[in-house]
């Protein structure tokens, strides 16, 4: 269909179709009336041909003064003009003679009985503009009693015309649209480049600057300088922009959803290249990874650092989260698991073994703990579920 | 550490003008030798040949020509001059090509005053400057060259890939020799030998890419 919403003024392509078919009602009116008047003296009963003449000026001007302004775009509309338009047709049985409606005397509307079908077509689609051509032709045959070759044709072009209308108006809608959305997609991606480049020219300068310099100056100019360093390091995970990889349906680029998790604490490390796993894979990999990150958080120090690492194996793929803190005890991971925290061991061991894949952990005293996550980098399908 | 820093040259290309007093000022605090502070890769080039530095700090993002392009441009002008990457955020991709150009080492703005000077020094002395981040950039570079013939003389051997394994995950240099029992200048040898290898694989790519094109020399 056209438009999704009805009753909204039309725009765009759609009104230039609009007044497109206004100028063709026009055009058809001028061919219709100068028959009417040509024939008015033939005719069974003139005054109403001339009164259905008069009718359809009047259904004209009213088409052209809504269509215009892009108001004729509504169903209460289009639906009288269609219904009103069958009648004027089959009003051409009073106006002419039994051997003129039989003899192939075009109906009073002719041609101009198109127009409705095209209006249903521009509001409803291709679908609804064959339907309401087929109504326009049944008036006609009720008119004839019958059909011969030409209200054949004529019914025919009038349907084709509804339908081809109907779907071009549905297409070019739909292009009008896509290419509206290009747009602001390309204005989007602009503007985030813009803003990025101005960040980076400005405000991360000066805040790398107030980090050295203040770490440097010590005191509370330490404390500033580890509040610029935080903020210097959030704002560069908001803009580093990895060119967005084109990921298969049901896939996802792990590589991306890493680097979102640098911070100054955090160091993130990944290839350059798109490293993509299916869907659940990646989010059961990335919350291992985040409970992991987490761990460093809560049992590694205060003032420890992490390390992730991304790395595509081939057939798999190798996450390392490392920290360079406190460490753990021999069996100190076996200890949570008895009394049962869910800690390490059992989440991160518990999601990854699911995968497929296997946890490594390693931990010395006073050194920081690694946790090496690998998974098979076919883990889409079977292992999960 | 002064007598060390006596006597090297360094270019500092920067468009930032704090950034660059700021950089100056601590490397001519730890006794180098500022030649030149200019805002952008043309004029380094320019300046490159009559200043002759030893080093060359870069920033990737210039206004004009990048700087990868001003990398490449230096290198190719003079095969001996050391480039030390240095950009504020994680432009993964530019990292990786000025170090295919030929730059020698990699760091991120945020580092310390200390860190800076520090990477300058090593810089100077011929050591590779790595980051977690550039060897994971190299490591996944070389795993997708690695699609290639297998006799590639650019390839990386199984200790250079557990170096540089270790180095992605935060170990110092330092420390990655401790874990490998390696001296530590074994462990500078085969981080070197990395990056080495991936301007040589780029080299012969070009080539390669050249010969088929058919503009040998």
């Amino acid at each position: 269909m056209p438009t999704a919403i009805r009753g909204e003024a039309a725009s765009g392509v759609l009104l230039s179709l609009w007044r497109a078919a206004a100028v063709f009602r026009v055009a058809a009116l001028l061919f219709c009336g100068y028959l009417i008047l040509r024939w008015r003296d033939l005719y069974a009963e003139p005054a109403v041909a001339l009164g259905v003449g008069a009718a359809m000026l009047l259904a004209t001007a009213a088409m052209v003064l809504l269509a215009w302004p892009g108001r004729a775009h509504r169903l209460g509309f289009v639906l009288a003009d269609v219904l009103g338009c069958a009648a004027l047709t089959m009003l051409s049985r009073l106006a002419q003679h039994p051997d003129q409606y039989h003899g192939g005397m075009p109906t009073l509307t002719s041609i101009w009985g198109a127009g409705a079908a095209i209006e249903v077509g521009l509001l409803l689609g291709g679908a609804a503009g064959v339907l309401a051509g087929l109504l326009q032709f049944a008036a006609s045959v009720f008119v004839r009693e019958g059909y011969d070759g030409r209200t054949l044709a004529n019914g025919v072009l009038i349907v084709l015309v509804g339908g081809v209308v109907g779907y071009l108006a549905t297409a070019a809608v739909r292009a009008e649209q896509e290419r509206a959305e290009a747009a602001a997609e390309r204005a989007r991606l602009a503007e985030r480049d813009r803003l990025t480049r101005s960040i980076h020219d400005g405000v991360l300068q000066v805040l790398a600057l107030v980090h050295r310099r203040g770490a440097a100056a010590g005191g509370e100019w330490a404390d500033l300088a580890r509040e610029a360093a935080a903020s210097e390091a959030a704002l560069r995970a908001l803009i580093t922009s990895r060119a967005p990889a084109l990921t298969p349906s049901g896939q996802r680029e792990l590589a991306t959803d890493l680097v979102a998790l640098r911070s100054t604490r955090v160091t993130v490390s990944v290839p350059d290249v798109p490293v993509l796993l299916a869907w659940p894979v990646a989010e059961e990999l990335l919350a291992a990874v985040a409970e992991a990150l987490r761990n460093v958080e809560r049992h590694a120090g205060a003032d420890a650092m992490a390390w992730v690492f991304l790395e595509d194996l081939g057939d798999q793929v190798a996450v390392t989260v490392r920290d360079d803190g406190t460490g753990l005890a021999p069996g100190r991971l076996d200890e949570a698991a008895g009394e049962g925290r869910v800690g390490v061991a059992e989440s991160i061991r518990g999601r990854v073994a699911e995968l497929g894949g296997q946890v490594r952990i390693s931990s010395v005293p006073g050194a920081g703990t690694e946790v090496e996550i690998v998974v098979p980098a076919t883990a889409s399908k079977g292992s999960l579920r | 550490m002064s007598d060390e820093a006596a006597g090297t040259r360094v270019l500092v290309v920067d468009d930032h003008p704090i950034w660059r007093r700021a950089v100056e000022r601590d490397l001519a605090e730890a006794g180098f030798e500022v030649v030149a502070c200019v805002a952008d890769g043309e004029t380094a080039l320019r300046l490159a040949p009559a200043t002759r530095p030893d080093v060359v700090l870069m920033d990737l993002q210039l206004p004009g020509i990048t700087g990868v392009e001003a990398t490449a441009e230096l290198v190719r002008a003079d095969p001996s001059i050391r480039v030390l990457m240095l950009s504020s955020s994680g432009e993964d991709a530019d990292v990786l090509a000025a170090a295919k150009a030929g730059a020698r080492g990699y760091l991120v703005k945020s580092a310390a005053a200390e860190e800076l000077v520090e990477a300058v020094r090593r810089t100077a002395a011929g050591e590779a400057v790595f980051s977690p981040g550039l060897a994971a950039l190299v490591l996944g570079e070389f795993r997708r060259m690695a699609l290639g013939p297998s006799d590639d003389p650019t390839r990386l051997t199984e200790r250079e890939t557990e170096v540089l394994r270790l180095v992605a995950k935060g170990l110092t240099a330092r420390q990655v020799a401790d874990r490998l029992v390696l001296s530590h200048r074994t462990v500078q040898n085969h981080v070197q030998n990395t990056l080495r290898k991936l301007q040589l694989h780029n080299k012969v790519q070009l080539t390669r890419w050249a010969i088929e094109q058919g503009m040998t020399e």
